[in-house]
């Protein structure tokens, strides 16, 4: 593997040193991604225009009028418009789409000079947990390739972690950034509901939903976090709280007396791996140490998180779905003369969607039906409301959670596949989040005696990105 | 049968889909515009592109209100957009937004005139926005079905009725007034042709003395008063021959078929989709003011037939004209600016202005491109003039529209001043009765011929010799005082001619 810097800073650096350029950093990153094609991290790669985009960007920092980002190399989730690319969110159904447009975050990455190196592989359209779902076959830890990286975001994650850029843009549904981050010895941030534009967003469950940032280096994340944060007149759930800047922000002092944190023991119990509880809460006790209040707080309707999860993302996805029919765009199945508008959806669904989507899709459309919308949707709507108020207490007595990012470092490829309900128990950490609209963090912590990393999370109260990261940074 | 048209009573309800009159689509920034090329009025958020969210148009909200407020409905401050989910070839996201439990408007009302100059009034259930589908075309191939969706999120609104309604007749009477209502506060253009406005109707019949009711059908997208009269006569005889034959009237959805007169059994409704209605998780609640409602409320002040009732009252003029001039809230205007800046204020002025609008001006009007009166080159200040100088003689009816054609054309404010047209052409009407005989003697030694066979009883020839002494007055002459002359030299002067 050709190194690469890891951050930001570290480039600009070694640009204005004239020790790198950025078309040299560009071949780097190339030469990685095909010396580690067996990870299968990317779908596409952008190998042409980044180069181009490199000698323009290189030309602007030495000029001095380079954007925010010039010299960062961006990997982009396929389920994120980037216009006049392939988009195809992991699936037979949309391998041969190409957006039309770009997403608010790509429009505003791109104005400050970032550079996309390419669109990575993960779980069909963000459903998963190891990144095992793709049409494009499954991604592999770097770590240990007989392992998974996580997903949804696996791709994404691997390609920061094994040197094919230096960020990139994922999304976060339930953990799709947090749980493939801790996997592969990362940070993952997911922001609150409605700080980052979700429009370009491919939909799995709009409710949920969050654009989500992997980078290396935590000042990166909140120097990306900068640029694409904000309110979005396409996006009517973006945030139009105004922006604070998160990387001035987390260079600040931090007094730990000042901090409370909240230590969720429900978090800690059964199915969490001995060395990841050990890992965190030795964490918690060098913080302690050091002078942060470390509280015990409660969050007591943790056995509802995951059922209450699962039927309303699967609700929102099976009709977010729905538009792939065979009719406008994506794969038609090949038909009969005498088939009818009846065979186009039935084949072409039953053929381009994959298991796992087809599974959320029927368990959706099911608490969807009438007669069981009320015993379900409504019902897990409402257990929705218990939980973001069980966050709204604990965030009375502690400024921020720490919990460990998930239940186990990363598990071998296959283990979980015949068994949907353990792999969906390896979110039960990262959904609250998405659950309650909070922003949280994962971060690397340490590694198990596999030398698989093991992943901290903070969670924040709403809109507190500045404060998890600062937190994070300390931390690290 | 008016035997059997006693035993039951009809229970109809309507829902009327009513495009809004906005520049662009409920959900996006494109042309709502009709008949443009396929295909040429869409983007990502309206072709339900992956990743594409909607954004609620503030147009389409304000025109709904507006007709919320007209039919005296209740307004929700707080609404709620949700998801109808089916699969159609049309329906880009496999979901049609619209609103489900909690509409922005309910709870209203219109009264509607009944027989013995009674009134009836009949609830409005709720009103709610929502989004149109794109078009599916079957005729132009026989084996494939072609898609447009330029129609495709164009904003609608749904009235529902209360089923209060208890004739065919009353049915077509109401949609008549809400269409009145919609397009004269600019809600709708209420182009039915083109589908701006389209009716279902469900309809059951009740047993008068029994009190039973018998199962209810829904007639499906009628678009004209007389299919909706028509198709809800041929379901009253269906249902009862079925009541009579002791069959159940099943849940189905009927179809018309306006060329053949026919109604068509389309499906039962056991056998439909279930929608799995949720809450629209891209959009957030849609909140409305007291402010806003306030400020729509003043902006309606008189509804059509208010200001119908009161042109007959205050103007005297007939109700045929009245009811022309109250279908446009603009023509209304013109009206009665015009009514404002006469001198002479009388009843007979009122009529001519009334008269003159709706054979003129709006005859005009329709042949222009525009069809705006806003744009009408003739403002009220110069029709109002106009119709002065034609009270007091000065001109006749026919020069009077001679000046109007000039005004329309006139390409400055002073050539369009009446006074200034009429003296520039010298168009004023000869006063002076001898200067007219003079006219007249001349004539008629041109003609000596005719003025004999006139003389001799051949009464026709009295309008070919006006019509000569007309044109070498070039119209300037009362065509009554030549007639009135011509006869007394004629027949009286014997002055040897």
């Amino acid at each position: 593997m050709k190194p690469v810097p890891r951050s930001l800073s570290e480039i600009r650096d070694l640009i204005k040193e004239g020790k790198i350029t950025l078309p040299n950093l560009i071949n780097s990153c190339l030469e990685n991604i095909k010396s580690q094609k067996d990870l299968n991290a990317f779908i596409s790669v952008f190998e042409k225009d980044a180069m181009q985009n490199a000698e323009i960007v290189q030309k602007k920092i030495i000029g001095g009028k380079a954007g925010k980002l010039a010299g960062l190399v961006i990997s982009v989730k396929d389920v994120i418009s980037v216009k006049d690319r392939l988009m195809t969110c992991g699936s037979k159904m949309l391998s041969n789409y190409t957006a039309p447009y770009n997403a608010t975050a790509i429009e505003r990455i791109l104005k400050e000079d970032a550079i996309i190196i390419g669109k990575t592989n993960c779980d069909e359209f963000a459903m998963g947990s190891s990144n095992e779902n793709s049409y494009f076959g499954a991604v592999r830890n770097p770590f240990d390739s007989k392992r998974v990286p996580g997903g949804s975001s696996g791709g994404s994650a691997v390609s920061v972690a094994a040197g094919m850029c230096t960020a990139s843009l994922g999304s976060d549904t339930g953990g799709s950034v947090r749980q493939p981050a801790s996997f592969c010895g990362i940070t993952g941030l997911k922001v609150t509901y409605g700080r980052i534009s979700r429009y370009g967003l491919t939909a799995f469950a709009s409710s949920f939903d969050s654009i989500g940032i992997l980078a290396n280096d935590i000042n990166d994340t909140a120097e990306i976090l900068n640029c694409i944060s904000g309110y979005d007149e396409n996006d009517i759930t973006s945030s139009k709280k105004p922006v604070r800047d998160y990387y001035k922000e987390i260079q600040k002092e931090i007094n730990p007396k000042d901090i409370i944190i909240g230590y969720a023991k429900e978090a800690f119990e059964t199915g969490i791996q001995d060395e990841i509880r050990e890992t965190i809460l030795l964490k918690l006790e060098e913080l302690s140490k050091r002078g942060y209040r470390v509280k015990e707080i409660s969050l007591p309707n943790t056995d509802y998180i995951i059922p209450v999860y699962y039927i309303l993302t699967s609700a929102e996805c099976s009709s977010n779905l729905s538009r792939y029919d065979g009719v406008r765009y994506g794969y038609r199945a090949e038909l009969e003369a005498t088939d009818g508008i009846e065979e186009m959806y039935t084949r072409t669904r039953s053929e381009g969607f994959g298991e796992e989507v087809k599974r959320r899709i029927m368990l959706g459309t099911y608490v969807l039906s009438s007669g069981y919308y009320e015993q379900y949707y409504k019902k897990a709507q409402k257990a929705r409301q218990l939980i973001i108020k069980d966050f709204g207490n604990a965030f009375k007595k502690a400024d921020y959670i720490i919990t460990p990012t998930t239940p186990t470092t990363a598990f071998k490829i296959s283990e979980k596949t015949d068994n949907p309900l353990e792999m969906y128990m390896s979110d039960i950490l990262t959904v609250s989040a998405n659950l309650a609209g909070l922003p949280a963090v994962s971060i690397p912590a340490g590694k198990d005696k596999n030398g698989l990393p093991v992943g901290l999370q903070i969670t924040g109260k709403k809109f507190d990105e500045a404060g998890i990261l600062r937190l994070a940074k300390y931390i690290l | 049968m008016t035997g059997i048209q006693e035993k039951y009573l009809p229970v109809i309800g309507l829902e009327i889909h009513s495009q809004l009159n906005t520049n662009t689509k409920a959900f996006c920034g494109c042309s709502a515009k009709h008949n443009s090329p396929p295909n040429t009025n869409v983007c990502p958020v309206c072709l339900g592109s992956p990743g594409a969210l909607p954004v609620l148009n503030k147009k389409a909200v304000y025109l709904a209100l507006k007709a919320g407020i007209a039919l005296n409905c209740r307004i929700n401050y707080k609404s709620v957009f949700a998801r109808k989910n089916y699969f159609y070839p049309d329906l880009p996201k496999g979901y049609q937004i619209t609103q489900y439990e909690t509409p922005l408007c309910y709870d209203g009302s219109i009264e509607i005139p009944v027989q013995n100059n009674l009134k009836k009034r009949i609830g409005i259930e709720r009103i709610h926005i929502e989004e149109d589908a794109g078009k599916s075309i079957h005729e132009i191939s026989e084996t494939e079905t072609l898609l447009d969706f330029n129609r495709c999120g164009i904003p609608l609104i749904e009235i529902v009725t209360k089923p209060e309604i208890n004739s065919p007749e009353e049915a077509a009477v109401l949609a008549k007034k809400i269409r009145r209502i919609l397009t004269f506060l600019n809600i709708c253009d209420g182009n039915m042709e083109e589908g701006s406005l389209r009716f279902d109707a469900n309809i059951s019949l009740k047993h008068r003395d029994k009190k039973e009711q018998y199962g209810k059908t829904e007639i499906k997208n009628l678009n004209s008063f007389k299919y909706l009269k028509d198709a809800l006569n041929l379901e009253i005889q269906r249902q009862k021959y079925l009541i009579e034959s002791e069959n159940k009237i099943k849940h189905n959805t009927i179809n018309y078929d306006a060329t053949n007169k026919k109604i068509a059994v389309l499906r039962t409704k056991e056998e439909e989709e279930d929608y799995r209605y949720f809450p629209e998780p891209d959009l957030i609640p849609l909140t409305v003011t007291k402010e806003l409602i306030a400020e729509i409320k003043n902006s309606i002040q008189e509804l059509p037939e208010d200001k119908k009732e009161r042109f007959l009252i205050q103007y005297q003029i007939p109700e045929s004209k009245a009811d022309i001039l109250t279908r446009n809230k603009m023509i209304c205007e013109y009206f009665e600016n015009t009514i404002n800046l006469l001198k002479i204020k009388n009843t007979e002025q009122f009529k001519n202005t009334a008269n003159w609008i709706v054979r003129e001006v709006i005859r005009e009007l329709n042949e222009s491109i525009s069809k705006n009166i806003d744009d009408f080159p003739v403002k009220p200040k110069h029709l109002s003039s106009l119709l002065d100088i034609l009270y007091t003689g000065k001109i006749n009816i026919m020069t009077a529209k001679e000046v109007f054609r000039i005004m329309i054309q006139a390409k400055d404010e002073k050539e369009k001043d009446p006074e200034y047209i009429i003296k520039s052409h010298n168009f004023y009407q000869i006063q002076d009765e001898s200067e007219i005989e003079d006219i007249i003697i001349g004539i008629l030694k041109v003609y000596t011929e005719e003025t004999n066979k006139y003389r001799s009883g051949e009464h026709k020839i009295e309008g070919f010799l006006i019509g000569k002494i007309m044109k070498l007055t070039e119209g300037r002459a009362n065509p009554e005082t030549v007639k009135k002359i011509l006869k007394k030299i004629v027949f009286e002067v014997q002055s040897g001619i």
